[in-house]
């Protein structure tokens, strides 16, 4: 199962699907798009083992592992 | 063959004693990861808002666990016992991230000429006016460290920095994107 965590105030809320059976993809990708319009949030693809963080601008239902966090701004 | 019997029953009322304790005492990743000073500079900071947008211990701990496990052993141990972990950015320079609220960021890269002889540090935050709440520290540090090394150039554009050279840095890449654009 491919994961997707979206960072806030309760910690990481996790959402899971399956790219071979296609369970839960409409739910992480309606919950993707929702969250990265307008750049509200930002998302990362982790490589296996955590290594090779890249952006993600489109949801990409093969990826392992997507982090979901609040944009940045400056302080 | 009586010995080895009382050799296993013995063992497993240790086990069972243990896992007791443990169910007494739970591992508290959060403790592992930051130091005690930490953990009351986090309180005070959160001592004057309203309970609902502070997050909670249990909530702080997932995000503990949640940076524990992208964090390499000595990353976490200069996390517990310097209050920072190094970085490397996508360009390969190294930066600090510090475990605190405000200027988190410290560029810790000596190839430049260093007329500044102050730290050279990069003040940004989240922007959780969506989400209606603060973001648990362990949380924040992990999103500067996807974000430094996902792609640098963004976390440069989006930052101010406290130092001039970092400013210049800052103006070239909005004009090189300006120009390209």
């Amino acid at each position: 199962m491919n994961t997707m965590k979206i960072l806030g105030r309760t910690g990481d809320t996790e959402v899971k699907w399956d790219p071979e059976t296609g369970y839960g993809i409409k739910t992480a990708r309606r919950l993707f798009d929702e969250k990265t319009q307008r750049g509200r949030y930002l998302a990362f693809i982790e490589g296996p083992g955590g290594d090779g963080v890249t952006m993600l601008r489109h949801f990409d239902p093969n990826a392992q592992s997507i982090i979901l966090a609040p944009r940045l701004i400056g302080g | 063959m009586i010995l080895a019997r009382s050799r296993a029953r013995f063992r497993k009322r240790v086990r069972r004693h243990l896992e007791r304790i443990g169910r007494l005492f739970p591992h508290r990743t959060e403790r592992d990861l930051f130091s005690r000073s930490v953990r009351y500079f986090e309180r005070i900071n959160f001592a004057g808002q309203p309970v609902d947008l502070v997050p909670d211990a249990a909530s702080r701990e997932r995000a503990a666990a949640l940076l524990s496990a992208r964090l390499t052993s000595g990353q976490r141990r200069c996390l517990r016992r310097r209050g920072f972990f190094t970085v490397i950015g996508s360009s390969g320079r190294r930066f600090r991230i510090w475990a605190r609220r405000s200027l988190p960021v410290e560029l810790a890269d000596d190839t430049s000429l260093r007329r500044y002889s102050g730290p050279r540090l990069y003040c940004v935050t989240t922007d959780v006016s969506e989400e209606g709440g603060i973001l648990p520290l362990a949380d924040y540090l992990l999103e500067l460290k996807l974000c430094l090394e996902a792609d640098e150039e963004y976390f440069l554009l989006t930052s101010n920095p406290n130092f001039e050279q970092g400013r210049l840095e800052k103006n070239q890449i909005l004009l090189r994107r300006k120009g390209s654009a």
